[in-house]
């Protein structure tokens, strides 16, 4: 396990799983939704039992780079009973998917409801370095392409205006009846990714999503980091 | 001495050389040694001059020495123009001469890809620093400087101005500074500096932002050396002065031919469009925008407002113009009522039929001159900046229409010059053929047109071109004037 870019870079890591990176933007003072790792079936649903319901369970996995499409995520797992099924499922499918990945385990989280979900990231363009990406999630993301980038440094200004300069920008405001999100949040966890990319240039490309925000401040549900 | 401090210090010196000395300079017409000769010869230079060529005695009337070392006096600046295989050995020249900068119009190094070439250029660096020798290219035009009598082609305008422009391309160099002074813009500095073995874009920005002559920077990029230092630098000079920026290579087909040209890796456009926006750099989409921007800058005041007032074209001419200029994001706002009220009292009629932008041939009608409306928009609160129109289609004939055009115009700059309010001007079909010149009409708007940009009036072709240049501008303004992101 790894909670550090520093050691991962010593390992001569290339990715780092959703739990360890979720350590790690944890560590940059960016606010992650609390994730546990169970190593077995009885730990995942002691965990489920302590955390509350519903929860989210997802395939703990280096090698893993898209859970959700290989069947690794289970949303919205109402009793202790769903979280068993669910366990046994998921290791199935990789089981004979995958046989060749090693799987370090199941994390355990609370299911998120309410709140909008958006996107925040970071990559690195070879002439200006490291950019900070800000967006709508789902549909917006990766049909409508609907984000902006910054090159890192950013000032707070910038954080704003990227913000703002989303098309999908209204349904921030509470444009389908939500409550408005809290926007100064979101452009503090922008303003850390920043710092976050200047103190790692080992940091190749990160991605927080989904990230849910709402009128009280905003949460990473997922992450991914993928080293030089 | 700061390290900015110390390459504004290099380069003011390669703009105010006291003595340049042309390598390679000859006699062949055709050949860029006896251009660089006789361009400075053309612009008036005040230094010394010295030809350096082994085969010669006399070029243009002016003594030939056979090296640089022949040369009696110092040597403030060498342009180069012999080939690349001869550049080390000049270097060792100069450094025994004691020069500190040269220019290397001298090509075919690393914008050609080939290897060999690389090396030779990557050389040629090593040397020049190892000998504290500036260079400035290889493979471009050099330095344009007015004020010095110092030229990079010909028929360049020797009267100074206040845009300093940076334009990484030779060939754009002059048609540049050429569209440019069609408009009536003047330059302080320009320097075209190619493959930036050594000075790049980012020390000509930070000289340009020292320089009390320069108020307005123009850039024509294909790509930089270093992004991270050029992002950083432009962001603190764009707070000072507006920079005028046109990336050339935006297109995949474009970024290739870019490495190939001058031999510089173009980031891909969205990168680019981040950074320009970011930093605040107005950013041009064309040459013609380009020098639409630069005109823009140079003659209005620092606007921040958008609603426009304009006044004359015909019928048709008028709503187009309308359309255009909202379009771009102009707020082409309704005639406010003590305007009408004040008409009103030359002809009651008004009221039914006057609205923005105001049509010529109803104000005929009404026996309202336009330059009557124009003044009211000049003293009235409602406008930020007012717009000329011309009318070339009027059914005046010939002397009639001149007259009309011309105690338009007149008005016009009168209203200008009282300087309630900024002035601009869409006259004149740039368009025109060569057998049309010595018609009439073309003939007064063309002499229009140029009375009102030597009176100081920004003149634009179409209003789709001032209204975007004119968007652009108070963008830019609103935001130097904004202390930090008002939520």
């Amino acid at each position: 396990m790894i909670f550090s870019i520093l050691e991962a870079k010593a390992q001569g890591l290339k990715k780092l799983t959703e739990f360890e990176a979720k350590e790690i933007l944890k560590t940059a003072g960016i606010p992650v939704v609390k994730t546990f790792l169970a190593r077995s079936k009885e730990e995942a649903q002691l965990l489920a039992d302590n955390i509350g319901y519903p929860v989210v369970l997802k395939i703990c996995c280096r090698d893993l780079v898209h859970k959700t499409e290989a069947g690794g995520v289970s949303l919205g797992l109402a009793g202790s009973g769903e979280v068993g099924l669910a366990y046994d499922r998921m290791l199935k499918t990789m089981k004979t998917e995958h046989p060749r990945y090693s799987i370090e385990g199941v994390t355990v989280q609370p299911m998120i409801d309410g709140g909008i979900e958006v996107v925040a990231g970071v990559t690195r363009d070879p002439q200006f370095g490291a950019m900070v990406m800000f967006g709508l999630g789902g549909i917006f993301v990766e049909i409508l392409r609907d984000v902006s980038f910054r090159i890192v440094p950013l000032t707070e200004e910038d954080a704003y205006e990227m913000i703002d300069e989303i098309r999908g920008r209204a349904l921030l405001d509470g444009a389908r009846g939500t409550d408005p999100v809290k926007i100064e949040a979101l452009a503090e966890v922008l303003l850390k990714l920043s710092h976050f990319a200047e103190a790692n240039p080992g940091v190749k490309e990160l991605d927080i999503n989904p990230l849910f925000a709402d009128s009280r401040g905003c949460v990473a549900a997922d992450a991914r980091i993928i080293l030089e | 001495m700061q390290p900015s401090a110390a390459i504004v210090k290099i380069i003011d010196d390669i703009f105010h050389p006291r003595s340049i000395a042309v390598v390679g300079a000859s006699k062949g017409h055709t050949s860029f040694g006896y251009q660089y000769l006789q361009i400075l010869v053309e612009s008036g230079y005040r230094g010394r001059l010295y030809p350096v060529n082994p085969q010669e005695k006399e070029i243009l009337g002016i003594q030939v020495y056979p090296s640089l070392e022949d040369i009696p006096g110092e040597i403030d600046y060498v342009i180069c123009c012999i080939n690349a295989r001869f550049v080390l050995d000049l270097l060792a020249q100069s450094s025994r001469k004691k020069v500190k900068a040269i220019h290397l119009f001298t090509g075919k190094l690393s914008e050609t890809g080939d290897e060999k070439a690389l090396q030779l250029e990557e050389e040629i660096k090593k040397r020049a620093q190892n000998l504290g020798i500036r260079l400035i290219g290889p493979n471009c035009m050099g330095i344009y400087n007015p004020g010095e009598r110092i030229a990079y082609n010909h028929d360049l305008c020797m009267e100074p101005g206040s845009v300093g422009a940076i334009i990484q391309s030779g060939g754009l160099a002059g048609e540049i500074v050429r569209l440019a002074a069609l408009r009536g813009v003047r330059f302080s500095k320009v320097v075209s500096y190619g493959n930036a073995a050594d000075l790049n874009e980012t020390d000509f920005l930070e000289y340009l932002l020292w320089d009390k002559e320069t108020k307005i920077i123009l850039m024509y990029l294909e790509g930089v050396k270093d992004g991270q230092k050029f992002f950083k630098t432009l962001r603190r000079v764009t707070k000072e002065k507006p920079v005028i920026v046109l990336k050339g290579g935006r297109s995949r087909a474009g970024a290739k031919s870019v490495t190939s040209h001058t031999a510089s890796i173009a980031g891909s456009i969205s990168t680019w469009q981040v950074v320009l926006r970011q930093v605040k750099a107005v950013q041009a989409n064309s040459l013609t925008e380009l020098i639409d921007l630069c005109t823009a800058f140079y003659f209005l005041p620092p606007i921040t407002g958008n609603r426009v007032g304009v006044v004359g074209g015909g019928g048709g001419k008028s709503v187009l113009a309308g359309d255009e200029y909202e379009e771009a994001g102009l707020e082409v706002v309704p005639i406010p009522d003590e305007i009408i009220q004040l008409l009103a009292k030359m002809n009651p009629k008004v009221r039914r039929w006057l609205v923005n932008p105001v049509d010529a041939s109803i104000l005929a009608s009404l026996n309202i001159e336009s330059a009557d409306v124009l003044r009211c928009m000049a003293q009235s609160p409602y406008f930020d900046l007012l717009c000329i129109n011309s009318s070339e289609d009027s059914l005046f004939y010939k002397d009639d229409w001149i007259a009309f055009m011309q105690s338009y115009m007149n008005e016009a700059v009168k209203i200008h010059k009282e300087g309630s309010k900024p002035v601009i001007a869409v006259v004149g079909n740039p368009e025109i053929g060569i057998s049309q010149v010595d018609n009439w009409r073309w003939q007064t708007l063309f002499r229009l047109r140029e009375q009102l940009i030597r009176e100081g009036i920004p003149v634009f072709s179409s209003a789709g071109q001032a209204a975007t240049a004119i968007v652009k501008l108070a963008y830019y303004y609103r935001y130097q004037k904004a202390e930090g992101y008002n939520k």
